[in-house]
């Protein structure tokens, strides 16, 4: 099964992070693909860009943001759209993606992926915004699920069917975070596999895997440690709705050696196997 | 009015207006809550908030589900606001860190994130004005050499990030006739910064950053440039009247004209080490071209 644009299925990528450059430049290790945090890039012209360039000629590069603010009711930051698309070009970025999310009002920024309420207020809203933003980069803006820690009152959709709906109405597509779909699944006490059954096949793009922390009372989208096998068993039955799909392991904190975290993207690879040999056994 | 901009008191909402209380109200006291440095709670029955919803209207804005109250889940964001811009701040000032100690950082950062809020869409820029924020707050007892360090330490970000910029090649030195060099101007490379300090800060930060015990802070001129080369940023002392004519220089000042007004502020130089600098720093590759005079 492909998607909605036909855009390649580039394996079983990991995000590039500083720890690892020396690594990556000194062996070419065999990484699918390079996913970047968009931000970490647009205003240095020191060392990170110059190793951006060096694996941008050896890899595949998908960008990935945390400040577009989507869902935001203060004024799209134009200068950083520009940035974005100068980046996405100087990389050959295969696509971009952000969160479903706002990061701050009054033009200030928390810096945190803050939770929207779920209403027809808010489909318009972000549907128009993500349209402007497509239409300024030229291309499509894949949107990823974040994890919430609290829900609205004011919220009206299911988190799925709001997403389904945002792909209609926004022409975008989704960076489906298995991770995040299991912690607000937890967090909010909803069935992680009929959201997943829920969302548009056609329109998943790439997947997000990560680990995450359990404080007891909620579980903590942290990206320090290995996913967990709830994550990896949704992550299989996610494969089998969509097909095989570009995947990317993140992992921000407490980042182990470059092979520990390529380690968990070749388990997603295998799953990906298990998932597929699974549906055609079934065939 | 636009569907933003809504400016019904929240004492007035009934239940079902709260229900959908637009966009632009939910942010606003989402941010005042989440931000808040007191806690959820202070944050929810902050004047700040109440502009948006009145505290007592939690319940009807923010779900009860599972284990976790309303101001709970609330206090998930919140309470990682801050350690947020802690840890941004504490990579770009980590020997600043190593000088005060965790818990004076994180007072530190906190009085400054009340003042200077993040406003970029990137945290690089989020310890920008923090050097200038240090020169007149927190204990009066090394404040001077805390607003140095950082300085120094801000310094080292700029060059970190700045432009990579060629350097002049030996080739094009070559090319330029003796006569020339007293008229030339000089343009610098985008990554370095000439860094003035009333305190011993650069001793101090060296030391730190080997992990010495700091020496004891004093006042003491010091100036620092602070430059990059092969990706790696360096910093070397200059005594005054070396800081004052690379300064000259930098400004756009020729080599003759940089030397007249060093002369008028009555700084005695010796003419070997005129020489001596120049050889120093077109080897170090701080000029992106040298325009003959």
């Amino acid at each position: 099964m492909t998607n909605h644009w036909n855009l390649p299925h580039l394996g079983f990528g990991i995000g590039l992070r500083t720890t690892h450059f020396g690594e990556i430049l000194a062996g070419s290790p065999a990484v699918d693909f390079f996913e970047i945090l968009s931000e970490n890039f647009l205003d240095t012209g020191g060392r990170p860009a110059y190793v951006l360039d060096q694996v941008a000629e050896r890899y595949p590069i998908v960008m990935h943001g945390v400040s577009l603010s989507i869902g935001s009711v203060d004024p799209l930051d134009r200068s950083y759209l520009a940035k974005l698309k100068a980046l996405a070009k100087r990389t050959n970025a295969k696509w971009l993606s952000d969160h479903l999310c706002w990061t701050g009002v009054s033009g200030r920024n928390t810096h945190d992926l803050l939770p929207l309420p779920l209403n027809e207020e808010t489909l318009r809203h972000t549907a128009a915004r993500i349209r402007i933003v497509s239409d300024i980069l030229e291309q499509p803006l894949m949107i990823e699920n974040p994890s919430t820690y609290l829900e609205f009152e004011a919220s009206t959709i299911p988190e799925p069917e709001f997403l389904a709906r945002l792909t209609q109405e926004a022409d975008c597509g989704l960076q489906l975070d298995v991770n995040n779909v299991y912690v607000s699944s937890v967090n909010h006490a909803f069935d992680a596999r009929a959201y997943i059954d829920a969302i548009p096949r056609d329109r998943v793009v790439q997947y997000h895997l990560a680990g995450h922390t359990d404080k007891g009372t909620h579980l903590l989208d942290t990206h320090s440690t290995f996913v967990k096998d709830e994550v990896w068993s949704l992550y299989e039955h996610a494969i089998r709705c969509t097909g095989p799909q570009a995947t990317l392991i993140e992992w921000d904190e407490a980042i182990p050696e470059l092979q520990v975290v390529n380690g968990e993207a070749q388990k997603a690879r295998d799953a990906t196997v298990r998932a597929t040999v699974g549906d055609l056994v079934h065939v | 009015m636009s569907e933003h901009e809504e400016g019904v008191p929240s004492q007035t909402l009934a239940r079902s207006e709260v229900a959908s209380p637009g966009l632009a109200r939910m942010q606003g006291w989402m941010q005042s809550v989440v931000t808040h440095p007191d806690g959820a709670e202070a944050g929810v029955e902050s004047a700040e908030a109440g502009v948006h919803f009145d505290a007592g209207r939690l319940g009807l804005l923010v779900k009860t589900t599972g284990a976790l109250t309303p101001l709970e889940r609330l206090a998930i964001y919140q309470e990682m606001h801050l350690p947020r811009m802690v840890d941004a701040l504490a990579s770009d000032y980590p020997m600043l860190l190593s000088l005060v100690g965790r818990e004076a950082f994180e007072e530190l950062v906190a009085a400054y994130n009340r003042v200077h809020p993040s406003r970029s869409y990137t945290l690089n820029r989020l310890g920008d004005r923090f050097p200038e924020f240090l020169a007149t707050h927190g204990a009066a007892r090394g404040r001077q050499v805390r607003a140095d360090l950082a300085r120094l330490e801000l310094a080292m970000t700029e060059v970190f990030d700045a432009d990579e910029t060629a350097c002049v090649s030996s080739e094009e030195i070559a090319a330029i006739p003796p006569q020339a060099w007293s008229r030339a101007r000089f343009q610098p490379i985008a990554a370095l910064r000439l860094v003035s300090l009333e305190t011993n800060a650069h001793a101090l930060f060296s030391a730190l950053r080997a992990g010495e015990a700091p020496v004891a802070s004093r006042r003491k001129r010091e100036h620092v440039l602070v430059f990059r080369r092969d990706y790696g940023v360096r910093r070397r002392a200059l005594v005054p009247a070396a800081f004052a004519l690379l300064q000259e220089l930098v400004a756009g000042e020729t080599l003759v004209g940089a030397l007249e007004t060093l002369t008028r502020s009555r700084r005695s130089i010796a003419s070997d080490a005129v020489g001596t600098w120049m050889r120093e720093w077109i080897t170090d590759g701080l000029f992106a071209r040298i325009q003959p005079g």
